[in-house]
C-alpha cells in the first residue's frame, strides 16, 4: 500500500470545486485545520485544463506543460504533496508526470518551454507526489473518529467513487474499482451507515462533453444510478468529484421534472460530512448554500442549527 | 441478405502501426483478443450503438475512414472503465483520445468541440476554465434561479468561506499565457474555430 503523506500537502485547487461547491474546500481546510496538518495554497497555481482536455481542446502537450508548471511551483514551496479535491485533477497530474517519465522528449521540450518563462522543472516528482484528499482522509479516520461531535449514527450513506480516481490509475487507487469502498470506509468514522446498490461503479453520466452535447445519453446513465439508489434505501450519497456532485445534486432535480420520479436524495461530498461532524458550520465552512438539493432538513434531524 | 464488411474501399494496412507512433497510445493495442470485457462493462454501449471492441477492431482491420468519420468515437464518456479492465494491456479509452484528435487534426467533427473551444480561451485569460455562455444559459434554464444567484455571488460567497479569490496574480497570469503559446494552444484554438458556425455564438463564462 501506497505511504500517505499528513505534511507538505500542497492543496490543488479545482475550478468545479471553486465556482460550484467551495465549501469542499473550506470543509478540507478546517479538517486540515482541526488535526493540524500542514498545508499550502498557491494563488498562482492554475486549473489543471481537465475539462479542456477532455473536452478534446487541449492538446497532449499543452496540459502537460500546464501541469509541469503548477507541479514546479509546488515543488520550489518545498510542498511537494499534491492533494487534489477532483479526480480530474488527480488524473490529469498524475498522467502528466507519468508521460513526462515516460518520454524523455516531452520531458525536454516541457523544461524548455517552462524555461523560457522562467519557471523550473519538478524533476524531483513523480507520478507518487499526486494525491487524491480521499487518500489523505482515509489515513486520518481515526483521529477523525475521535473527535466526531455530531453522530450520524443510523444515517444510511452510499458513495459514488469517482472513476478518474479508480480506473485511471487503478493500481494507485486505495479501493478496487470493481468492488470500491474508500468513501465507505472513511464516512463509518463519523458513525454513517453505508449501503450498497447495483450500479455502484458505473459512470456518473458527466462523460465530459455528453452532459452538454447529449444529454439524454448524459441523463440516462444518472436516472439507472438515481433508481438504484433509491431501491437501496439511501439518503445521503456520499462524492469525491465537484464533476460527479453537479450531475446528481444538480440533475437530480431536472431528473425528477423530466420523470416525475421522486429520488430526494442529499449529495455532498466526503469532506463536507466529514466537517459537519466535526462541527464546522454549515454557511461558513460547508457552502450548502451552493447545493441545488437543500441539505438543510438532514442537518435538522441531526440537531444542526439551520437558517429557517 | 450479404451484410457488408467493414474492409471496404478505403481500408489503411498501417493505420494501427500510425496509432502506436503516439507516445499516448496504449501498449496493448495489437493484443487485442476481442474478449468484449470492454464492450459488456462500457455505459455508452449500455445506452447506444457505440462498441469500444469493435471499435478496436476496426482500427487493428485498418478501417481508417470509417472509424475517423463515425459519430460513434464521440459516443465515450472517458470514464476509463475499459482501460481498467482490459486484460490485454489495451485501453479503448486512450485509443478513443487519439482518434478523436486524428479526426480533428483531418478536419472531420470541428462542429463536437467548437461549443467547448470558450473554456480554453477562459483558461488562457484567467488560468480557469470557464463554460460558454450558451451552456451558462442552458444551467440557468435547468438549474434555476437559485444556480443563478449563487453564481452571480460566488466571489462573496467565496470569501464568507474564507478562500482566495480567484483567478492568479498578474505576473502569474502572463506567465501562464505565455507557456500556451509556447505549447502551440493558442494556434491550436485559432485552427479549431476557423470555419465553424457554431463559434460565432461563443463567449465567456
Ligand atoms: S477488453 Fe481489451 S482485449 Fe478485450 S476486447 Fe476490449 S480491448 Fe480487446
Ligand atoms: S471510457 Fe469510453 S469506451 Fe471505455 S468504458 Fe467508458 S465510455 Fe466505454
Amino acid at each position: 500500500m501506497k505511504d500517505v503523506p499528513t505534511s507538505g500537502l500542497y492543496l490543488f485547487k479545482s475550478c468545479l470545486v471553486s465556482t460550484e461547491y467551495p465549501g469542499v474546500e473550506s470543509s478540507l481546510r478546517f479538517i486540515f485545520d482541526r488535526l493540524g496538518i500542514d498545508y499550502i495554497s498557491d494563488p498562482r497555481q492554475s486549473c489543471c485544463s481537465g475539462l479542456g482536455y477532455y473536452f478534446d481542446v487541449f492538446d497532449h502537450l499543452s496540459t502537460v506543460a500546464v501541469a509541469a508548471r503548477n507541479l514546479g511551483l509546488a515543488e520550489e514551496l518545498g510542498y511537494r504533496n499534491i492533494v487534489t479535491l477532483c479526480a480530474t485533477c488527480y488524473a490529469i497530474n498524475k498522467n502528466s508526470l507519468h508521460s513526462l517519465h515516460e518520454n524523455p522528449e516531452l520531458a525536454s521540450q516541457v523544461s524548455g518551454i517552462l524555461d523560457k518563462i522562467g519557471l523550473s522543472y519538478p524533476d524531483k516528482m513523480d507520478k507518487n507526489n499526486i494525491f487524491h484528499e480521499v487518500d489523505i482522509l482515509a489515513a486520518l479516520k481515526n483521529k477523525i473518529a475521535s473527535m466526531v461531535e455530531i453522530d450520524f449514527s443510523g444515517l444510511r450513506i452510499a458513495s459514488h467513487h469517482a472513476c478518474h480516481y479508480t480506473k485511471v490509475f487503478r493500481e494507485d487507487a486505495l479501493t478496487d474499482p470493481n468492488r470500491p469502498y474508500l468513501i465507505d470506509s472513511i464516512a463509518k468514522s463519523t458513525g454513517a451507515v453505508p449501503v450498497e446498490y447495483a450500479e455502484k461503479t458505473m459512470t456518473c453520466g458527466a462523460g465530459f462533453r455528453q452532459r452538454h452535447c447529449n444529454k439524454d445519453l448524459s441523463l440516462s446513465l444518472t436516472l439507472e444510478k438515481l433508481r438504484s439508489l433509491k431501491t437501496a434505501g439511501t439518503e445521503v450519497l456520499l462524492h469525491m468529484c465537484p464533476n460527479c456532485q453537479i450531475q446528481f445534486d444538480r440533475y437530480q432535480p431536472v431528473i425528477e421534472r423530466l420523470t416525475g420520479e421522486q429520488f430526494g436524495i442529499y449529495h455532498l461530498q466526503i469532506p463536507q460530512l466529514i466537517a459537519l461532524s466535526m462541527g464546522a458550520d454549515p454557511y461558513t465552512v460547508v457552502g450548502i448554500q451552493t447545493h441545488s438539493v437543500p441539505i438543510e432538513p438532514l442537518l435538522k434531524r441531526f440537531g444542526i442549527k439551520v437558517k429557517a | 441478405m450479404i451484410k457488408k464488411s467493414v474492409l471496404n474501399a478505403s481500408w489503411d494496412g498501417k493505420f494501427a502501426e500510425e496509432i502506436l507512433e503516439d507516445p499516448q497510445a496504449p501498449k496493448g493495442l495489437l493484443k487485442c483478443n476481442q474478449c468484449g470485457t470492454c464492450t459488456a462493462n462500457c455505459p455508452a454501449a449500455r445506452f447506444t450503438s457505440y462498441n469500444p471492441a469493435r471499435l478496436v477492431r476496426d482500427v487493428l482491420a485498418g478501417a481508417r475512414e470509417k472509424v475517423l468519420s463515425s459519430a460513434d468515437i464521440w459516443q465515450c464518456f472517458y470514464c476509463y472503465t475499459c482501460h481498467a479492465n482490459c486484460p490485454r494491456g489495451n485501453s479503448p479509452t486512450e485509443l478513443v483520445r487519439i482518434l478523436r484528435l486524428k479526426a480533428l487534426a483531418q478536419g472531420h467533427a470541428k462542429e463536437e468541440v467548437a461549443r467547448f473551444l470558450a473554456f480554453g480561451e477562459c483558461f488562457a485569460e484567467f488560468g480557469i476554465g470557464g463554460m460558454p455562455s450558451d451552456i451558462v444559459e442552458s444551467h440557468a434554464n435547468e438549474f434555476g434561479h437559485r444556480w443563478v444567484k449563487m453564481r452571480l455571488h460566488i466571489d462573496d460567497l467565496r470569501e464568507v468561506l474564507g478562500l482566495q479569490a480567484m483567478g492568479l496574480p498578474e505576473n502569474a497570469q502572463k506567465q501562464l499565457k505565455s507557456l500556451l503559446h509556447h505549447t502551440g494552444f493558442m494556434e491550436r484554438l485559432q485552427r479549431l474555430s476557423s470555419d465553424s458556425e457554431i463559434c460565432q455564438s461563443r463567449g465567456m463564462r
